[in-house]
């Protein structure tokens, strides 16, 4: 595999007034020498291969667009090395241009006013696109989804989802090497997301284009990304594949046990309180292993997670029925979403975290 | 993609020229109103310099008589209205947005590209708003304003305004890089170049002074080069070759110039983050 982006030692940093606030501060503000510089990117490191598809994921702020702007040669980093196809990106962005395609998914770059053909026509003539390659991916985006009857339709009278397609689309047109989609289904329905995960995934199959994708939906994670790489603050948290992801930050699972109806009936929260230590305690009796369990309570619904690294699930299972009236028994995988929320959470309190998984997920 | 094949240089940008020659096409009703206003101002001005000319008592006035002076003034707001395409709007929007970014992601000159966007629009909106001006003019002065070769040397000069006109836009839409902010900017410019240019008032009504420093400035190569050469009925090839050296001279400069500061200003985004 060769790699497509490599990129050493990336720094960025930006230089913001630091701004008072109030009259007397605005005024002051317009002869302010007072800067203090941020890292948006601080020190990343990494190389993506021809035809990876990658999840380029980070909460707001993380610095992931900034990170994008780098490659895609709109800033130049303040310290590091970039080559993207062999080129400096920010020396060549012209050149560079030539070779990649970029969705911004709140921003189009169709033409608002015309029917959506026009803007093809218009990046046909932009990228200097031949006739014959036009025609081919003028069939293949038909034969994936079914956009003809869009044609003709201004972008201004389009739905989002239908916009959204159209600009994946137009992203393709030039067979770029390298696509980076960022957030392209913010806003979408759950059916067109879908179609979009599609049609993503297909585009990178047939057309072995490298797929650097931003989200915060993990479904999109889930659908489409092999390797995910987070960012964090600007700096790298997490760089490999999905899977790895589970174990990487402890595999947990939940077993939810649902209790008879009339046990907690009236019962006040002290009284709970009391229901999970003891619990809590009893299984621990019976088994050492399973000091670092969880056990949380809603309604009648008892949730107990596990880190499985400690102690098999079964046992716990098993402990848990025999002191405990079990009319019911679910056990729930922990998601892509509620780890990721983990990391980004990271510096807090980790049961804190884990009582607040469980909550989520019994909602 | 093969970037090396050979291509007719500027072809890629026609696209553009073609593009928003369409989306004009598509908004009709502004292009109605913008006739319409055009065609309301020739009768606002052609009252006031009625009763300029009155009240003076002669025939001619600072060199200019009544219908060259009409001609003149209704032309120059017809060419205006036909030249404002609010691209220091425009520029304005994609940097506030970061809507820019998709253009720098794209093998593009941005510059050139917003060129080959605003003449077409431009010289459509010219035969919208010019030639109805034009006749409504011929017919409130009785046909007196000569119509020969002079209309090719105005058609030509004006086009040579329009490319000046675009760079002065260009320039002040990039300011927007380093203010963020374009409002009060441009409104100032406008001022500056409606009285500067001559379109307001003829520059022949201006003091010899201020005409003589105005002569040197760019603005006047807009409006008051093609209008002159419109209003003169036998021009001599010495004022010919002046007015069109003088416009070529300024695009020279004000593209040279237009272009180093866009290059220079996008640096600013590329260092301080966009």
């Amino acid at each position: 595999m060769e790699p497509v982006i490599q990129m050493n030692n990336i720094c960025k940093t930006f230089k913001v007034l630091n701004r008072k606030t109030g009259i007397k501060g605005a005024v002051q503000n317009l002869f302010s020498r007072d800067y203090k510089e941020i890292k948006a990117v601080d020190d990343i490191s990494l190389t993506i291969n021809a035809g990876e598809m990658v999840g380029y994921l980070g909460p707001n702020g993380a610095g992931k667009s900034t990170t994008i702007k780098v490659m895609t040669g709109i800033l130049e980093p303040t310290s590091g090395n970039i080559l993207v196809n062999g080129r400096v990106p920010y020396k060549n962005r012209s050149v560079n241009a030539q070779d990649i395609g970029v969705v911004f998914g709140q921003r189009s770059q169709l033409w608002w006013a015309l029917p959506v053909i026009e803007s093809f026509r218009i990046l046909k003539e932009v990228y200097a696109i031949p006739d014959d390659v036009y025609k081919k991916n003028m069939q293949m985006f038909s034969d994936l989804v079914n956009v003809e009857n869009l044609y003709n339709k201004p972008v201004r009278e389009m739905s989002l989802g239908q916009r959204t397609l159209c600009d994946i689309l137009s992203s393709f047109l030039h067979n770029p090497g390298i696509v980076f989609l960022d957030e392209p289904t913010i806003g979408l329905d759950v059916s067109m997301k879908s179609k979009i995960r599609y049609l993503i995934s297909e585009l990178n199959k047939e057309k072995g284009t490298t797929i650097i994708l931003t989200t915060h939906d993990m479904g999109d994670v889930d659908a489409l990304a092999k390797r995910i790489i987070i960012i964090d603050q600007g700096k790298m948290i997490y760089d490999d594949n999905i899977a790895h992801l589970k174990t990487f930050f402890g595999a947990y699972r939940t077993i939810k046990i649902t209790l008879p109806n009339e046990q907690f009936d009236g019962a006040d929260e002290e009284k709970k309180a009391k229901f999970i230590a003891d619990i809590t305690s009893q299984i621990i009796a019976k088994n050492e292993k399973a000091r670092n369990i969880h056990v949380s309570l809603d309604e009648s619904e008892l949730s107990i997670l596990v880190p499985e690294a400690e102690v098999p699930l079964i046992e716990v299972l098993s402990t848990s029925q025999e002191i405990l009236p079990v009319k019911d028994v679910q056990i729930a995988e922990i998601s892509t979403e509620s780890i990721i929320r983990k990391i980004y959470e990271g510096n807090e309190s980790k049961s804190k975290l884990l009582s607040s998984e469980v909550k989520e997920k019994a909602e | 993609m093969n970037s090396t094949k050979r291509e007719l240089p500027f072809r890629r940008y026609l696209a553009f020229s073609r593009a928003s020659f369409l989306e004009t096409l598509t908004f009709r009703a502004s292009l109605l109103l913008s006739l319409g206003g055009s065609l309301i101002y020739t009768a606002v001005v052609c009252f006031l310099w009625k009763s300029i000319f009155n009240s003076a008592g002669t025939e001619i006035v600072n060199g200019m008589t009544y219908p060259m002076t009409l001609a003149y003034v209704a032309i120059a707001g017809a060419v205006t209205s036909s030249m404002t395409i609010y691209l220091v709007w425009d520029i304005g929007r994609d940097i506030q947005s970061g809507t820019i970014a998709l253009w720098f992601v794209k093998p593009l000159d941005y510059f050139t590209m917003n060129l080959f966007n605003s003449v077409s629009v431009i010289v459509f909106s010219f035969f919208i708003n010019v030639v109805p001006v034009f006749i409504l003019v011929e017919i409130l002065v009785g046909w007196q304003i000569p119509f020969g070769i002079n209309i090719l040397w105005f058609v030509l000069s004006v086009f040579l305004g329009v490319i000046i006109n675009f760079c002065l836009d260009f320039m002040v839409g990039t300011i927007c890089l380093h203010t963020q902010s374009i409002w009060g900017i441009n409104i100032m410019k406008e001022v500056v170049v409606s009285v500067l240019s001559g379109v307001t008032v003829p520059l022949a009504f201006f003091p010899d002074a201020l005409r003589q420093v105005m002569m040197f400035l760019p603005f006047q190569a807009i409006f008051n080069t093609p209008l002159t050469l419109m209003i003169t009925p036998n021009p001599s090839t010495e004022l010919l070759i002046r007015s069109f050296s003088i416009q070529i001279f300024w695009i020279i400069v004000l593209v040279i110039a237009a272009k180093s500061f866009f290059k220079v200003s996008s640096r600013v985004i590329t260092i301080n983050g966009g």
